[in-house]
């Protein structure tokens, strides 16, 4: 199999300088991006402290916003159900590679994936909104 | 592979590098490997960001990596203890409010680089034969770069961490942790970044092995 197709995929140049060069630049705009969230926004992924005692449920703050998927599925599929759901979304996304062997095609090409692909997104985003909903309501 | 010939100059005896090149092959390997290596060109200022998703994770692990070791000597795991040390830290480190915060916005950034890495793999389908290693690898990556977001934003005790976790045991007929996690939560945020390393060597040396499907 063709791993990479210059007619397709475009040119290729030296790793060193050019690539290195280019992933420098890359770099520096993320580098640009981090410190410029640092300064602009000091006040992002800063929670009050937990009251003394440490009673995490007493709070009035909202979850982080890596718990609302979470927390929107178990409020959606309480105990264990929630939980099979979540493994077996876990092993589907490790056994990708294995459900069609065969040549590289991208997804436009693989109309049954992309499907797949997009109600999976879809459905994540749904948790994520859910889960804020609940937690904020 | 080409041998460094003996004596290069046609004078004297061949100087230690020659002798040890002849023996060793290392600058050869070098050349081979990093120097003379192709990878795909860069056209134009999107491909910058859409192209280089891998390769700003990586660079990204790296920040978190090294603001984490300068945290690590002043964090004090304990309840009481934990948001204070940071703040004193804050306080009396010239800069220290600086890596708290590069460090804390590079770990909430970390799991979208890689989810966007993710998906362009899933887009153009480079995650098929003879890839698959390379997908395991990196969905390792992914759900660890969550696990250590996790574990990291436990550490300050602060609530809206906090809040999540209890909120989650609560679901699942749990009782929700107290403080005295703070020990469990800073082993596993120090223990997981081996882990890490360890996926990201094999999922590197597989894309070395394999070549790129796509640039860095």
């Amino acid at each position: 199999m063709k791993i990479y197709d210059p007619r397709r995929d475009g040119p290729l140049q030296p790793l060193v300088p050019h690539g290195l060069l280019d992933l420098a630049l890359a770099g520096l705009g993320l580098l640009v991006l981090l410190v410029g969230l640092c300064v602009l926004a000091p006040g992002w992924f800063q929670d009050p402290p937990l009251p003394a005692g440490g009673a995490a449920l007493a709070g009035e703050a909202t979850p982080a916003w890596y718990w609302l998927p979470l927390l929107g599925l178990f409020d959606l599929l309480p105990g264990g159900w929630g939980l099979t759901l979540g493994v077996l979304m876990l092993l589907a996304l490790g056994g990708l590679p294995f459900w069609r062997r065969g040549p590289r095609l991208p997804a436009r090409q693989r109309p049954l994936f992309l499907k797949v692909l997009l109600t999976a997104l879809t459905l994540l985003l749904g948790l994520f909104l859910w889960g804020a909903w609940r937690m904020t309501a | 592979m080409t041998r460094p010939p003996a004596n290069p100059g046609g004078r004297g005896r061949p100087g230690p590098w020659v002798w040890l090149e002849r023996r060793l092959g290392l600058g050869e390997a070098f050349r081979q490997r990093y120097l003379e290596r192709q990878v795909p060109a860069l056209r134009g200022w999107p491909q910058y960001f859409h192209r280089c998703l891998g390769g700003l994770s990586l660079l990204l692990l790296v920040v978190q990596l090294l603001t984490g070791l300068f945290l690590l000597l002043h964090y004090r795991p304990e309840p009481g203890q934990a948001l204070a040390s940071l703040m004193r830290m804050e306080a009396q480190v010239w800069g220290g409010w600086a890596l708290r915060r590069a460090h804390a916005v590079g770990g909430n950034l970390l799991p979208w680089l890689v989810s966007l890495h993710m998906l362009k793999v899933l887009w153009r389908g480079a995650f098929h034969d003879p890839r698959e290693l390379n997908w395991l690898s990196g969905a390792l990556l992914w759900l660890a770069s969550l696990a250590m977001l996790v574990s990291g934003g436990l550490l300050p005790a602060t609530q809206g961490a906090w809040r999540g976790l209890a909120t989650l045991c609560q679901a699942l007929g749990l009782d929700p942790p107290g403080l005295e996690g703070l020990g469990l939560a800073h082993g596993l945020h120090l223990g997981l970044p081996w882990l890490m390393l360890l996926a990201l060597w094999a999922h590197l040396a597989m894309v070395r092995r394999l070549g790129l499907a796509e640039p860095l």
